[in-house]
């Protein structure tokens, strides 16, 4: 989340990716019981 | 800073000692605005010998590396992953295993897929939280996001610190000065297996919930 708010484009890129694949690898209820989830869907 | 030359005429021949060499230098995270000279040449000469770095440590992995060890390798070669101005198409090749063709160093010769972040296979979940644990999060834990709780990595109900706080997370941001270490994050959660994650996770919420002294299937002596 760090990388995915940052205001330089170049750490904003990366954090896209890697949420990208934190989506594609990491379990959805985990997502949804941290809270991770909701913090992607209002960036 | 740690520079290589030294390394390409009599070069380390202990791993910890290369490892600690290959750290990427922090000015290279400010190397598309750096105007001060000496500083781009020895960022230019530790780049250029940085190849010769990874191509010693590749010799010497023959041995059997220890778990801190493995972690140690991982941080330090994935952030050759990706992009980045400490980095090229052939120390990405060397660091990663893909098979691929060493354009400069080689003369084109193809390589076999057996480099330095593949000699060990697929990192189990194990091995990705090691690195996770010991060398990203103490990174990113000095300038905590502020909707996280840096501890539990859970979404905090409200910005901490108030709204000025977000602003704040801007200031001292101490991971600019860890140039890869965003590549290194990627090549980890990359290879995260889900189905491990959800077996990993199943087991620590039973161990949570279950009343203490008692085995997983709830009885205080399961027969093996």
């Amino acid at each position: 989340m760090t990388l995915l708010d940052d205001f330089e484009a170049r750490y904003k890129l990366l954090g896209i990716q890697v949420v990208n694949a934190v989506l594609e690898h990491a379990p959805l209820p985990l997502l949804n019981r941290t809270g991770i989830s909701e913090l992607i869907l209002a960036v | 800073m740690a520079v290589l030359s030294e390394h390409v005429d009599e070069g380390p021949h202990d791993i910890g000692a290369l490892l600690n060499n290959l750290r990427i230098p922090s000015n290279f995270a400010q190397h598309e605005t750096l105007e001060d000279k000496d500083t781009i040449v020895q960022l230019d000469a530790w780049k250029a010998n940085a190849f010769s770095a990874l191509e010693d440590l590749r010799r010497l992995l023959g041995n059997k590396l220890d778990e801190s060890q493995k972690s140690d390798l991982i941080y330090t070669c994935a952030v050759f992953q990706g992009d980045g101005d400490w980095t090229s198409e052939d120390m990405r090749a060397l660091s990663s295993g893909k098979r691929s063709m060493y354009a400069t160093h080689c003369e084109m010769t193809e390589v076999p897929s057996t480099e330095i972040l593949e000699l060990e296979g697929e990192p189990s979940l194990f091995l990705l939280e090691e690195v996770l644990a010991k060398h990203i999060k103490p990174i990113f834990q000095t300038n905590p996001h502020p909707m996280l709780n840096a501890e539990t990595g859970r979404k905090l109900p409200r910005t901490a610190g108030g709204y000025a706080a977000a602003q704040d997370a801007y200031e001292g941001q101490v991971w600019k000065e860890h140039p890869g270490v965003g590549n290194v994050l990627l090549w980890c959660v990359q290879r995260i297996d889900v189905r491990a994650c959800i077996l990993a996770s199943a087991h620590a919420e039973l161990h949570r919930c279950r009343p203490k002294r008692t085995n997983a299937c709830g009885t205080l002596s399961c027969p093996r």
